[in-house]
Order: C-alpha cells, then sequence, then structure tokens
C-alpha cells in the first residue's frame, strides 16, 4: 500500500502532469491527422524524452497514445478519413451522425466521453490484475519464457499480417535485425561489418521510428497527399442541445459501453491483437444485440459508443502482457519497451519488485491521461478540429525532419543512426507494399535479445537428456502443444472461409 | 502486381536471405566466442532456418497459384511510385551527407524545401517560409530547450 501511494505522489510532480498534458495535447494534435497515428507519434517523441525524468518521460509517452486513440476519432468524424486505423468503425457512424444529422460536436464529444471510459475501466483492469499476473510470472525459469515468447511470435504472426508466412518471415527479421551487435553477456560480434557504431546493435529509436514513420511520411510526400478536395463540408445545427450529449443520452449507452470496454481490455491482453479488431468486434456485437440494428450506419449513438469505448480499452490492457511477461502486445506496447530500457527500466515482472513505485506512477499517469484527455479534448475540440486541415504540404515534410532530429538525438551513433533510419525506411515502404507486417518486425526486432537469450539457456538445459528434461517443465510443454493447437484452429478456419469465399464469390457480381 | 507474384517475389527474398546467412554472412561476420557454452552463430542459424523453410514454402504457393491462374491484384507500386522512392532516398541521403559538412540550419531547410517540391506545385512564399520557419523552431525546442546538440 506504501509502494501504491508514493507511486501515486510521484506522478503528482510538477513536470509529470505537465508531461502528460503536453502528451495527451500532441497525442489529439498527430491522431486526427490522417496518416499519422499515435504509434508514430511515439516513436518521434521517445528520443524526446531521453533526458527527461523517466516517470515524466513515460507520462508523456502513454498521454501520446490515450490522445492518440481519441484524435483519430476527429478525422473519421470531420471527413470520414481515420487518422487511425482502429477510428475506421467509428466513421461508420460519427460520420453520418456529423454530416447528414448536421451534429459534429455531438459525434465527436460521444466519441471523446466513449474513449475516456473505456481507457478508464482498461486501466483500472490493469492496475487489479498486472501485481498478481507479474508475481505468478516471476517464478517461470528460461524454459517457460522461451515457449511463452514461441506462442506469442506464433499468435502475433497469425493475428497481425495477411498470412502466418509473411508474419513469420517478418518477426524473423526483426529477430536477426535485433542479433546485429556483441552478443549479450559475452564479447562477440556478429553482422557488424567493421562498423564501430553497430558494436552497441541497432538502435531501437533509428529502427523504429525508421520502419513506422518515415515509409508513410515518404508516401504522402510521394503521392502528393493532402487534404481531399471532396472534403464534405460538415453543416453544424443551431439547436445547443445536438452540440452536446447529455448525461441521459449517456447513460442509456452504459451497456454499450460496458461490454465495449469488456472486448477492448480482453482484446488489448492478447498479444497481436489490436484496437482496429476490438472496435470491429464491438461494433458487430452491439449491432447485433440492437433491436434496431437499421440505424447502424447511419449516425447511431451506440456505434460510436461500441467501437471507441473498445478501441481506446486496448490501450491499458496492452501493458498487462508487458509488465507481467515482458512481452509487448502490439507496436505501441514495443516502442513503450524502448523507452523503458532508454531510462534503465527493465520491463517484466520483475519491474514490481525493483520499480514499482515507477510503475504505480505510471498506473497514476494513465489516469491523469485520461482524466487530461476528458479535459482537454471538451476545451480544445475546436482547436483539434483545425488541425486536421493543415496543409499536407508544410506538414510531411517537417514531420520527416523531426524523424532525422529525433534519431540523431536519441542515438550515439550520431549519423549512422540516420544512415540506419534510411535504410529501415526503404525496408518498411518495401514491407507494406509486399503486406510484410511491421508489428511483426517491431515485436521480433524488440523481444531478440530476450529470445535468444532464453533459447541459449533453454537448449543448455535440454541439451543432455531432452525428453526427460522437458517433462520437468509442464508448462512449457503445455505452451508448445497450444501453440500448435492455435496454429492448426486458426489455419483450419482460414482454409473454410478461404474455400467460401472462393464459391461464393462468382455468384454475387458486384454492383 | 497479383498476389501470386508478390509471393513468389518475397519467397524468393527469404530463400536468398536465409542461404546468404547460413553460407556467407554467419561463416563470415559471426566472431566465435570460446568463453560462452554454446556457438554464438546458434540463433542466427535458426533464423536462416527460418527464413529458408518459409520463404521455400511462400515461393511454392506462389509458383502454384500462379499455375491455378487465381490471381487478385494484391499490392506492389508502380513505376512512378518507385521513383518517387528513389527521389526521397537521394533526399535523405545526400541531406545526411550534407550534416557531415554543413551546419544544421543549412542543410535542414534544403531537405523541407526539396519535399514540399516533391509533394507538388508550391508557391514560393509558402516554400520559403515553411522551409525557415519549421527547422528553426526544431532547432531551438533541441538545442535551447533539451539542451541537445544537433548536427
Amino acid at each position: 500500500m506504501e509502494t501504491i501511494l508514493a507511486g501515486i505522489a510521484a506522478a503528482f510532480t510538477f513536470w509529470t502532469v505537465v508531461s502528460v498534458l503536453a502528451g495527451v495535447m500532441l497525442g489529439i494534435a498527430i491522431g486526427a491527422i490522417p496518416g499519422l497515428n499515435a504509434p508514430m507519434a511515439i516513436a518521434i517523441a521517445v528520443p524526446l524524452t531521453m533526458t527527461m525524468d523517466p516517470l515524466a518521460a513515460l507520462g508523456m509517452l502513454v498521454g501520446v497514445m490515450k490522445g492518440g486513440g481519441f484524435g483519430g476519432a476527429i478525422s473519421a468524424t470531420l471527413l470520414n478519413t481515420p487518422g487511425e486505423p482502429s477510428a475506421v468503425a467509428t466513421a461508420l457512424d460519427a460520420h453520418p451522425l456529423a454530416r447528414h444529422q448536421k451534429k459534429p460536436r455531438k459525434a465527436m464529444k460521444l466519441a471523446l466521453y466513449s474513449s475516456v471510459v473505456g481507457d478508464t475501466c482498461s486501466d483500472i483492469t490493469l492496475f487489479l490484475v498486472a501485481a498478481p499476473l507479474a508475481a505468478i510470472a516471476i517464478g517461470m525459469g528460461r524454459v517457460e519464457q522461451t515457449s511463452i515468447l514461441l506462442f506469442s511470435f506464433t499468435i502475433i504472426a497469425l493475428l497481425s499480417g495477411r498470412s502466418l508466412l509473411r508474419g513469420m518471415i517478418a518477426t524473423l527479421f526483426g529477430v536477426l535485425c535485433a542479433l546485429i551487435g556483441t552478443i549479450s553477456g559475452g564479447l562477440a560480434e556478429r553482422f557488424t561489418f567493421g562498423i564501430v557504431e553497430l558494436s552497441d546493435g541497432l538502435p531501437l529509436a533509428a529502427v523504429a521510428i525508421g520502419i513506422l514513420a518515415v515509409p508513410e511520411v515518404m508516401e504522402q510526400i510521394i503521392k502528393g497527399r493532402t487534404r481531399p478536395a471532396d472534403a464534405p463540408v460538415i453543416e453544424e445545427s443551431k439547436k445547443p442541445e445536438d452540440s452536446r450529449v447529455s448525461l441521459r443520452e449517456f447513460w442509456v449507452l452504459r451497456w454499450v459501453l460496458a461490454r465495449g470496454a469488456a472486448l477492448g481490455t480482453f482484446i488489448g491482453a492478447l498479444p497481436g491483437l489490436g484496437s482496429s479488431v476490438a472496435a470491429f468486434l464491438s461494433y458487430g456485437v452491439t449491432m447485433r444485440a440492437s433491436k434496431t440494428p437499421e440505424r447502424f450506419g447511419n449516425g447511431a449513438h451506440e456505434g460510436i459508443a461500441a467501437t471507441e469505448s473498445a478501441n481506446s480499452a486496448v490501450n491499458g490492457a496492452n501493458l498487462i502482457p508487458l509488465l507481467t511477461l515482458g512481452i509487448p502486445g502490439n507496436v505501441t506496447a514495443a516502442l513503450l519497451v524502448g523507452a523503458f530500457i532508454i531510462h534503465g527500466i527493465d520491463p517484466g515482472p520483475r519491474v514490481f519488485q525493483y520499480d514499482a513505485v515507477l510503475i504505480y506512477g505510471l498506473f497514476t499517469a494513465m489516469m491523469m491521461a485520461n482524466l487530461s484527455t476528458f479535459v482537454l479534448g471538451n476545451v480544445g475540440l475546436r482547436l483539434f478540429a483545425k488541425v486536421i486541415q493543415v496543409r499536407g504540404q508544410i506538414l510531411y515534410p517537417t514531420v520527416l525532419l523531426l524523424c532525422v532530429v529525433g534519431v540523431y538525438m536519441s542515438s550515439a551513433a550520431g549519423l549512422t543512426a540516420i544512415y540506419i533510419m534510411i535504410a529501415f525506411a526503404a525496408i518498411g515502404y518495401l514491407m507494406r507494399k509486399f503486406d510484410f507486417s511491421v508489428v511483426c518486425f517491431i515485436i521480433g526486432f524488440v523481444l531478440g535479445d530476450t529470445f535468444e537469450h532464453n533459447l541459449r539457456g533453454t537448449v543448455t538445459i535440454l541439451y543432455r537428456d531432452p525428453i526427460g528434461r522437458a517433462l520437468e517443465h509442464p508448462f512449457a510443454i503445455f505452451m508448445v502443444f497450444a501453440t500448435i493447437a492455435f496454429v492448426a484452429l486458426i489455419l483450419i478456419g482460414q482454409a473454410r472461409t478461404g474455400r467460401k469465399a472462393l464459391t461464393d464469390t462468382p455468384v454475387e457480381p458486384k454492383t | 502486381m497479383t498476389q501470386s507474384r508478390q509471393d513468389t517475389i518475397a519467397g524468393a527474398l527469404s530463400l536468398g536471405l536465409g542461404l546468404c546467412l547460413l553460407l556467407w554472412l554467419i561463416p563470415h561476420w559471426v566472431e566465435p566466442d570460446p568463453d560462452l557454452r554454446l556457438p554464438v552463430s546458434l540463433v542466427p542459424q535458426v533464423v536462416a532456418l527460418g527464413f529458408i523453410v518459409c520463404g521455400t514454402i511462400m515461393l511454392a504457393k506462389g509458383i502454384h497459384a500462379g499455375r491455378q491462374n487465381e490471381q487478385p491484384e494484391g499490392g506492389g507500386f508502380d513505376q512512378g511510385e518507385l521513383r518517387g522512392l528513389a527521389v526521397m532516398m537521394v533526399i535523405l541521403i545526400v541531406g545526411t551527407l550534407g550534416f557531415e559538412v554543413l551546419h544544421f540550419l543549412v542543410v535542414a531547410p534544403a531537405i523541407v524545401a526539396v519535399s514540399m517540391w516533391v509533394f507538388g506545385p508550391v508557391r514560393p512564399v509558402s516554400l520559403s517560409l515553411t522551409a525557415a520557419i519549421g527547422p528553426v523552431v526544431i532547432w531551438v525546442l533541441a538545442t535551447q530547450v533539451l539542451g541537445r546538440v544537433l548536427p
């Protein structure tokens, strides 16, 4: 209890509060711009937080994460062009509510409140389950950890990309890149090609910004994307009740919000499944449960509440596998691993032993970020709605320069880090074009070192009597069988769906 | 580009990378460490085998799908996009080389200006203002506020 109170007290320092507020503002602004999203913003923000106090730095990053979640709903509502992939489902009802029913502010406020509710429920779950789960995880040995990593890699590869093979190749490539440099616990160098700067391995910021942010920015520049010329003009109703969400209107949505938050939290806690899956699943379930499903897609309040509560609930829950097993569930969590490491914190179950005050401070900062999103989202709604009007021609070249500066500042490798960023930008661009998941790559890269450490330990343990020794680790055996069963189930499901699609497609002509 | 063609190219690249790792990169660019119980090349070899297995399956899948004539359009990119990517790469590489000899406030505006020009037609005033203001704001933020050194 003392640790929890100390954590809460640590979060209420001037700089932490300012950092959280700045992070939320940055997140909402960037999330609102089509083409930019929260993971990109975090990738760019990580180098900027290097000199900050660890809690203030992490507070800023979770602020960006949470603000970005809501920011995506702004462009989804006003432009029908979601800033975040997870806001695609939000656009289904938020845009018609804004455009056809002339209630843009009501749509954005509904998205904001639902987002904050989802986020808060998820954070409370994280707060309640993380420490007990970490206490269980701490007793796991290397064999168990290796089996968990294999399970995670496999399901991330299966669920994050177009196919298992593509996901596996992307993950392997991430692990390979993590092997560059001096082996941990030894002096031997691998794949450094005589470049001294590579001895410490590839800098995370250069790789993450290179593969996540720069290709997206380059694509926008190459294609000359700007605000769509035919962007709809949104008229606003003059009635005051059309600009706000009454308590009564919101109370009606309580079960939709609860279901969305529960689904989002569950999906967020599983590695590999992102907020888009949560949003669409929640939308589908809510529509099926509704007595008037025909209202969905025409500005139904339930549609907005279901998607926003679910996709925001993924945020906090994503940290459950990270803080209990050291395994990031998605790109955002993987980038947070980088931030943890930069500040000398080893994410994983031991974090509750060695940095408990910081972790409870982080939980407090997350709640603070929810409150900030609520307040800033309400107060600055007009301002954030203007952000989407910034011309791409001005924005993207400046963001590109910010990427270069961020990489240079974050690494001791100096200009070599920028060259690494450029190389990974090209790789990232090609990966997108060939449908390879960058999520798998980043998670493979972040966990590569841990995977090697555990795999080497496992081989050492099992070397002399593989079967006999393996039987001493029933949990690891269970995880291996679970991995095989999971792969089989998904592949059988995909094969059935594929066959069904093949037989169905020619019957229904496209109109 | 058809999906089968994509699979074939991606599979061939993965297979090539795996073979390249096993036959050239691991033997030449992985140093031995006698103090470690297991060879340093253990995990790189596992990764290389993974590339070979996945690459071979994907290559076979691509070739098979190509013969089956089930070829929905997938990703890939056109000639213009490839040219644009090359131009952006050149801008970034030349810019980074420029940082080695010139000050940030000389090179950064040039990077911004050229990127704006690649984006599309731009008014000279807009170009000049963005190329001047953006880098200066970033420079002030990095060096004066965060106390970091820029090239």
